[in-house]
């Protein structure tokens, strides 16, 4: 067990974005969050990342208490994040946005601070999916399309060197080729041995790669399981379609 | 060989693109196209009492050095960590008064009152500093513009402990007019060369990733209050430094060194210059101190000048002085005879 969600609280005035939520997470699986608009999962995500703070409840990483720490903290004790909303920093050169993960004290230490970063970050963007050569590679971030924007995201993510990678809906937005270019990236990553927990709308595109899947709906853990156990739910199929038949 | 068509080309294109990253110059005008604008000025300032001895113009310059410290420090903050500080003035008071009173009250001589009225004007500055920093954008400009007048406030307030309106006088002052223009231009000169030579590193990359982009910066495990600290107080040195050769200079300090003067026309400064330039802030001191000068007979109609000029400024040229300048001098052409 790498992660411990335990009892996990937050509200937003009179909502409670996360309703007494708790899982956990072995090393090396691909967890999948999934739920309808609204029903938590970005919230979950931040609080894992540090980003905002429980109300109540305790996040156990590697049996340390992580809760309350700050984001980057968080990071750099191995516990990498993406945004939903690309962040990328825009007027900076592409190669740029990973070449600062690679400044951070976490790198430095599991590196012995060579300081290639140039190259290095290179070789991270050709894993995500940039050509080597590639004008993008050079251009200031800002100015790629919306699909680079979310390989620029995990691409940071992995620079960090990270044991938990937390994937927020890097699906979303993403054409049918680029979608089934990533999944298998995806399961590559799983391979060598990188714990993913990724909140994802596109629940069917999930399902293929993730070992089990956690179904949220108004903050309340409905259920976990298998694919094949969340696809068949009656009551999963009914809260997120509303009715029969649309999943399948 | 045929003679060729001749063709204009830009003289920078023709060295970029012989050469990636490194020059190999063909022609003496490229050789001076390259380090003219890099040499000239400098010198120009150095040999400047040679030919101007009047004191009074020498007064100017050295303030217009000082204003020139004041500004390339804050671009740090304002231009490449994304902090625009409406409170700047506070380091320069800070630092003058550090350097008073380990000067005047406590016998430390001028050879180290000033470095250390530096550091120690820099750590207040940057204590006073750190609770604004949990606020972003223009609520930190605001949150810090408040910071240097509450100072005011706290001077009048005690004039027992630090001279009240008064001030402090009596520091040692063993230099002269000429003395003074070399060490304020000097140190202009050396802070340019610090400065850049930290915002054109690593360090300057992580600023200005936090600049684009803090969440991201944060995601990327770095302490990005940690390196807004640091950012504080090294801007915060070579302003609290230039405030402590002030405060000897004139042999006095008091709280006009706080005033929100100064750190509007810091702001002004850089903006006439070119914010995240370094060089640019500069460049906006020395035109405006001199401006001022010549304007004196307006009084206070100047600042409503400085106030038109800015606007005018910002919607026409919102890039400053000094990236504008930069664009027309790279646009120097030669004849090449194309083979």
């Amino acid at each position: 067990m790498i992660l411990k969600i335990d009892n996990l609280h937050k509200r937003f005035g009179g909502i409670k974005a996360i309703d007494d939520v708790s899982f956990t997470v072995n090393e090396g699986e691909i967890i999948a969050v999934v739920g309808p608009n609204g029903a938590g999962k970005t919230t979950l995500l931040n609080l894992i990342s540090g980003f905002i703070k429980p109300d109540k409840g305790k996040i156990l990483f590697k049996g340390r208490d992580i809760t309350g720490m700050s984001p980057s903290k968080i990071a750099e004790l191995g516990i990498a994040r993406t945004f939903q909303i690309p962040r990328p920093l825009h007027k900076l050169p592409t190669i740029f946005n990973i070449v600062i993960p690679l400044l951070s004290p976490r790198v430095k230490r599991l590196t012995g601070g060579v300081g290639d970063e140039l190259v290095r970050a290179i070789d991270i963007l050709e894993e995500v999916g940039f050509e080597r050569d590639s004008d993008y590679i050079r251009k200031p971030a800002g100015l790629l399309p919306h699909g680079y924007l979310k390989r620029i995201e995990l691409a940071r993510a992995l620079a960090l060197r990270p044991e938990i990678l937390l994937l927020d809906e890097l699906l979303s937005g993403l054409s049918r080729p680029e979608v089934t270019s990533i999944l298998p990236l995806l399961t590559r990553l799983k391979d060598r041995g990188f714990t993913i927990i990724m909140v994802e709308h596109r629940v069917r595109d999930v399902s293929a790669i993730a070992d089990r899947m956690i179904v949220l709906n108004e903050g309340v853990k409905i259920m976990e399981g298998t694919p094949e156990e969340v696809m068949t739910n009656e009551k999963v199929i009914e809260i997120y379609v509303g009715r029969r038949g649309e999943l399948a | 060989m045929a003679k060729g068509r001749e063709r204009i080309e830009r003289l920078d294109r023709g060295i970029r693109a012989r050469t990636r990253d490194m020059y190999a110059l063909m022609s003496y005008a490229e050789i001076i196209y390259l380090i003219g604008p890099r040499i000239i000025p400098p010198i120009l300032l150095l040999v400047f009492p040679l030919i101007i001895s009047d004191p009074y113009w020498l007064l100017v310059m050295s303030y217009a050095a000082f204003y020139g410290v004041a500004s390339i420090s804050w671009d740090i903050l304002g231009g490449f960590t994304g902090l625009v500080s409406f409170g700047h003035a506070l380091f320069i008071g800070f630092g003058g008064y550090s350097a008073a009173i380990l000067n005047a009250w406590y016998g430390v001589p001028i050879y180290l009152s000033i470095p250390l009225g530096a550091l120690i004007g820099a750590g207040l500055g940057t204590l006073v500093f750190a609770p604004c920093l949990r606020t972003k954008g223009a609520y930190f400009s605001l949150a810090s513009l408040v910071a240097p007048l509450v100072m005011i406030g706290v001077i009048y307030a005690s004039a027992e402990i630090l001279g009240g309106e008064e001030g402090i006088y009596g520091m040692a002052n063993p230099f002269n007019d000429v003395q003074w223009y070399y060490i304020f231009t000097i140190t202009l000169l050396v802070s340019f060369l610090v400065i850049r030579k930290v915002v054109y590193g690593k360090f300057g990359l992580i600023l200005q990733a936090i600049r684009d982009n803090e969440p991201a910066v944060k995601a990327s495990g770095i302490n990005v209050v940690k390196y807004k600290l640091i950012t504080l107080f090294i801007s915060g040195v070579f302003a609290s430094f230039v405030g402590a050769l002030q405060a000897h200079r004139l042999a006095f300090v008091g709280p006009t060194f706080f005033n929100l003067l100064h750190s509007v026309s810091i702001i002004a400064m850089s903006t006439l210059g070119g914010i995240a330039t370094i060089v640019g802030p500069a460049l906006g001191a020395y035109i405006l101190v001199i401006l001022t000068e010549y304007l004196r007979i307006l009084q206070d109609v100047r600042m409503l000048l400085y106030a038109i000029i800015l606007i005018i400024l910002l919607i026409f040229r919102p890039e400053g002085l000094f990236r504008y300048l930069e664009r027309i001098y790279n646009t120097f052409e030669r004849k090449v005879v194309e083979e």
